[in-house]
């Protein structure tokens, strides 16, 4: 009996020893995962705003060029309107012009 | 001994707690942070989606913009050109439409057509009496000098430059509209593809036919109707003056002009290559249309139809399928 008591209570102290062990163990294991974690976090984070940053600027890039786009195509409004006023006209000198009120 | 294996028990007990309870917290937190970087890895790829998406846009909307840069430096050649060419040319000038230029010179009056006005009327005493042998004087005058020519004998027209666009090509471009999420079909002008042309052309009217002082019927007409807007717009009095072509009923497609006053109603003198309304002490006398029509008729022997009109101020043309149809335009309309 006194050998099993023995036994029983050393048997005790070695689950707990494990335990213990064990809980250490888990515990390093989940916190160095965590770090790790936090850090792809961080470096994910990093590329995101990365990205956001290149969106933003190709986004400009675009718009810039959509503008000056604009800006051409009103050029070549300007241009049509031109060619098609003057397109069918009739040169008229000056002689000319100063009487057509008139009729 | 029994205590010290409960307490013991107890330790082992609070040791399987603490583990659980460590395993349970940890994975609930790693798994939070998991999901977070999922969700930072999720946004990143959809950042990453749109940046590739509006390189895709980008390409097209670069080449639509070269493409248009391109045109408009074609196009601008063309207007340096075209701009030079007409700065070259030695006399000062306007340019107008030749349908708005058409109108306004065929009734139009020089100086010098004043100045023949007012040298054989003397100018207008106020009367009516007066007024109407000035209008016989005037024509008078100008059947005196003008002379019958043929197209054949010599030109009727004076040459003035009409600038000709061959034609407009057009193109398209696409650009995608970020506002709106969608693409958009941009149309611009591509190319001027026959260029342009600066090339003569004939223009006809009163100040032609009354410098050459000869021509057709259309001549004689039309110069007169621009002597009577002179001699009106001189002496502040106007009756309504009209260029009529007429056409003898039955006959070939052949036309003739002349002049046409009205007084009021349908009061009319017909000036012809004669004055086909009487005149009486030297001057015009108006009547009505019917009686003027008979003596119009009996003066070409033949029946008439008044097929249209022309007049200035604002210019306005017409044309008339019967008699009936000018009659009424004749009363009701012709101010």
């Amino acid at each position: 009996m006194g050998f099993k008591r023995i036994g029983l209570w050393n048997l005790l102290v070695f689950i707990a020893a494990l335990l213990a062990l064990l809980n250490l163990a888990m515990l390093a294991y989940f916190s160095f995962e965590g770090i790790k974690l936090r850090e792809a976090i961080r470096d994910e984070q990093l590329l995101y705003e990365e990205a956001v940053q290149l969106v933003a600027q190709e986004t400009e890039r675009y718009r810039s060029l959509l503008r000056k786009l604009q800006e051409a195509l009103d050029v070549n409004r300007e241009l049509e309107e031109f060619f098609v006023n003057i397109s069918g006209r009739v040169i008229v000198p000056q002689s000319y012009a100063q009487i057509l009120e008139r009729g | 001994m029994r205590a010290r294996t409960l307490i013991s028990i107890l330790i082992v007990a609070l040791l399987v707690a603490s583990n659980v309870y460590t395993y349970l917290y940890f994975v609930g937190l790693n798994g939070y942070l998991r999901f977070t970087l999922q969700q930072v890895a999720m946004r990143r790829n959809q950042v990453l989606a749109e940046l590739s998406a509006t390189k895709f846009y980008y390409d097209p909307l670069e080449k639509g913009y070269s493409n248009v840069v391109e045109s408009n430096k074609k196009l601008e050649e063309v207007v340096t050109k075209l701009r030079d060419d007409l700065d070259d040319l030695p006399y000062n000038y306007t340019t107008m439409l030749y349908e708005d230029l058409r109108g306004k010179l065929l009734f139009a009056y020089t100086d010098e057509m004043k100045g023949f006005v007012l040298n054989v009327t003397g100018g207008w005493d106020g009367t009516d009496k007066d007024f109407r042998s000035d209008l016989y004087k005037i024509y008078k005058e100008w059947r005196s000098v003008f002379k019958y020519a043929s197209p054949q004998e010599g030109a009727h027209y004076e040459t003035f430059l009409f600038i000709n666009i061959g034609g407009l090509n057009y193109g398209d471009i696409e650009v995608f509209s970020f506002e709106e999420r969608e693409w958009k079909r941009l149309r611009y002008l591509k190319e001027v593809p026959f260029g342009y042309e600066i090339r003569p052309i004939e223009v006809v009217g009163a100040p032609i036919s009354f410098r050459n002082k000869q021509g057709v019927c259309w001549d004689f007409a039309v110069a007169l109707v621009a002597l009577y807007y002179a001699y009106y717009d001189v002496t502040g009095k106007s009756l309504p003056t009209i260029y009529v072509s007429i056409q003898g009923i039955g006959d070939g497609p052949e036309s003739h002009a002349l002049v046409m006053i009205k007084l009021e109603g349908d009061r009319v003198a017909i000036l012809d290559w004669e004055v086909i309304t009487p005149t009486s002490n030297g001057m015009i006398e108006f009547v009505p249309f019917e009686m003027a029509k008979r003596l119009h008729e009996e003066y070409w022997g033949r029946s008439l139809l008044y097929k249209g009109f022309m007049k200035g101020r604002p210019h306005e043309f017409g044309h008339f399928s019967t008699n009936e149809e000018f009659y009424e335009w004749l009363v009701r309309e012709l101010r």
